[in-house]
C-alpha cells in the first residue's frame, strides 16, 4: 500500500522515536533518581531531614512540572544548542525531554521509596547501617518493584512527549503523523503512525509489567 | 559495672505542640548473661525504652551506658559500630521482603564489610543453629511467622553481638510458636552467653524465660526484681494487674475465639 520511500520513512520514524524515548528515559533517571532520593532523605521524618534542601527541591520539581512541555521545549532552545550543538532533530529533542522528565521521575522515585516499610529501615539502623547503606542496600532493593513500575510508566509518557516534540522538528513517528496526516491530509499515513505508536506503547508496558512481576518476591 | 546501665532516663516527645513524657527517670541495670524482661501495658513506654538502649531513640535526659561507655559520647560512626554489637529483633520481623533467608542473614555482615563468600558460610551455620537450615533459599513470603522470626534471630546473631534486644518478638506468634522461639532464645543465651532484653506485654513470656523483670507503667519503672519473687508477691498495681490479667486472658481465649486472632495454623 505504501511505496518504498514511505516505508523507509516510517522505519526511520520508529528508530527516532525509540531513540528519543529510551535515551531521554535513561538520562531522565540519571538526573531524576538522585533527585528523588534526595527528596526522600531530606523530607520531614526522613533519614536526614533538611527543610531548606527539601523546600528547594520540592519547589524546582513543581515549577518544572507546571510548565507546559511545548513552552519548556522552546524556552530551552538556547540551552539545548549549548548541550548538543543544535536545536532541532532527535538528539536535540532529548534535552528538553530529560529536563521535563527528571522532576517527574524524582516524584515517582520519592513515592516508591515512601512505600518501604519504616520498620525495615529501623532494622537497618539497629544493625549499624549508614545512610548510604540504607539507600543502596535497603531502599533501592526493597522498592525495586515500585521503581520499575514507575520507570515503565515514565517511559510510556516519554513516548507520548517525544511524539509531541516531533511537531517542532524533533523527528520520529509523531513528526510524521503531524506532517503527513495533518498538514497533507494523508490519513492512511497518519493512521499507520498512530497504530505504530500504540504497538510500541503496548510492548513497553507489557515488557515492563512482566519484568516487575518477575522481580517481586513478596507474593508467591 | 553492669553490661547495660540506664541512668535517670527521660524521654519527651512533642505531639501536636504538646510535650508528652514517654519515660521518666528510669534507672535500670542489666547484668551480663541475663535474660531480662521489661513488661508493661501498651503505651507504657517499653518500646521507647528498648530503643534507647541502642540509641535509636536519643534520651531527652539521662544516660545509657553499654559496658561503661556512655552512648552520648560516641560519634555517629562509633555509634553505628556499637549498634552492630547489639542485635535486635522485632514484633513484625522486619525482614527484607525481596531477599531470601540467606541474604537476609548476610545483610548485617555485608554492612560490616565482610566478604560475600565468608558471609554466606556464616549465615548458613546460623540458619542451622536456629533450626531452618533447609530454608536458606526461601523468601519471607514463603515462611511462617515462626520461621520468619528464626531468620530474624539468625540475622541478629550474625555480627556476634553481646546483647540481643527483643521488641515484642513473640507478640505476633501463637502460643506454641512463642514457646519454641523462647526456647531458642534461651538456648542462644546459654550457648553464647548473650545478654537478652525482652520487651513484652505478656506475663507468660516473662515467666517462661526471664530471670529478672522490670515493670513499666505510665513511663515510670514501678517494680523490679526476680521473676519468681514478683510472681509470688507483686507489690505495684501494674504488676498485680499483669499477673492477674494473664489468668483472665487465659480463660478468655477458650471462650472467645476472636481473641485467638492471628493464631492461624502455624507449624514450626
Amino acid at each position: 500500500m505504501f511505496d518504498e520511500k514511505v516505508l523507509q520513512m516510517l522505519l526511520e520514524g520508529i528508530r527516532d522515536t525509540l531513540y528519543m524515548t529510551f535515551f531521554s528515559a535513561f538520562f531522565g533517571y540519571v538526573l531524576g533518581l538522585p533527585f528523588g532520593i534526595a527528596l526522600y532523605v531530606t523530607k520531614k521524618d526522613g533519614l536526614r531531614p533538611n527543610k531548606v534542601i527539601y523546600g528547594i527541591g520540592d519547589f524546582i520539581c513543581n515549577i518544572i512540572r507546571s510548565v507546559p512541555f511545548l513552552i519548556l521545549l522552546i524556552v530551552l532552545i538556547p540551552f539545548t544548542r549549548l548541550v548538543v550543538g543544535k536545536s532541532y532533530g532527535s538528539t536535540a529533542t532529548i534535552v528538553p525531554l530529560v529536563i521535563c522528565a527528571a522532576p517527574y521521575i524524582a516524584r515517582v522515585v520519592e513515592s516508591a521509596l515512601n512505600e518501604v516499610d519504616a520498620g525495615v529501615i529501623e532494622m537497618a539502623k539497629s544493625m549499624g547501617a549508614s545512610i548510604w547503606q540504607i539507600i543502596f542496600k535497603v531502599l533501592l532493593v526493597e522498592a525495586r518493584v515500585s521503581l520499575f513500575t514507575g520507570a515503565t510508566i515514565t517511559t510510556g509518557i516519554l513516548l507520548g512527549y517525544s511524539a509531541m516534540s516531533g511537531t517542532v522538528g524533533g523527528g520520529g513517528l509523531g513528526d510524521i503523523a503531524v506532517r503527513y496526516g495533518y498538514y497533507r491530509w494523508q490519513t492512511d499515513i497518519m493512521v499507520v503512525t498512530v497504530a505504530l505508536l500504540i504497538i510500541i506503547f503496548q510492548i513497553i508496558q507489557n515488557v515492563g509489567s512482566r519484568i516487575a512481576l518477575r522481580l517481586d518476591h513478596r507474593k508467591r | 559495672m553492669s553490661e547495660i546501665e540506664i541512668r535517670n532516663l527521660t524521654k519527651k516527645f512533642e505531639v501536636k505542640g504538646q510535650v508528652v513524657d514517654a519515660l521518666r527517670g528510669i534507672d535500670l541495670s542489666i547484668e551480663k548473661g541475663d535474660i531480662f524482661g521489661i513488661i508493661g501495658m501498651s503505651g507504657a513506654g517499653k518500646s521507647t525504652l528498648v530503643r534507647s538502649i541502642n540509641y535509636l531513640e536519643k534520651p531527652t535526659e539521662g544516660k545509657v551506658l553499654i559496658d561503661g561507655v556512655d552512648l552520648e559520647s560516641l560519634t555517629e560512626k562509633q555509634l553505628r559500630k556499637k549498634r552492630s554489637e547489639i542485635g535486635m529483633i522485632f514484633q513484625s520481623f522486619h525482614l527484607l521482603e525481596q531477599k531470601n533467608a540467606m541474604d537476609n542473614v548476610c545483610f548485617p555482615l555485608e554492612i560490616a564489610g565482610m566478604k560475600k563468600k565468608q558471609a554466606r558460610e556464616k549465615a548458613r551455620k546460623l540458619l542451622e543453629t536456629v533450626g531452618i537450615g533447609d530454608k536458606e533459599k526461601s523468601y519471607p513470603s514463603q515462611l511462617s511467622g515462626g520461621q520468619k522470626q528464626r531468620v530474624a534471630i539468625a540475622r541478629a546473631l550474625a555480627t556476634e553481638p553481646k546483647i540481643l534486644l527483643c521488641d515484642e518478638a513473640t507478640s505476633a506468634l501463637d502460643p506454641q510458636t512463642t514457646k519454641s522461639i523462647l526456647g531458642l532464645l534461651k538456648k542462644i543465651n546459654e550457648k553464647y552467653g548473650i545478654t537478652i532484653v525482652i520487651i513484652t506485654h505478656q506475663m507468660s513470656v516473662v515467666s517462661q524465660i526471664c530471670k529478672k523483670v522490670a515493670i513499666i507503667d505510665g513511663g515510670v519503672l514501678v517494680e523490679e526484681g526476680d521473676v519468681e519473687e514478683i510472681f509470688r508477691s507483686p507489690k505495684s498495681d501494674a504488676a498485680k494487674e499483669l499477673i492477674f490479667e494473664k489468668k483472665v486472658r487465659y480463660i478468655k481465649n477458650f471462650e472467645q475465639p476472636e481473641d485467638a486472632e492471628g493464631q492461624v495454623k502455624e507449624v514450626v
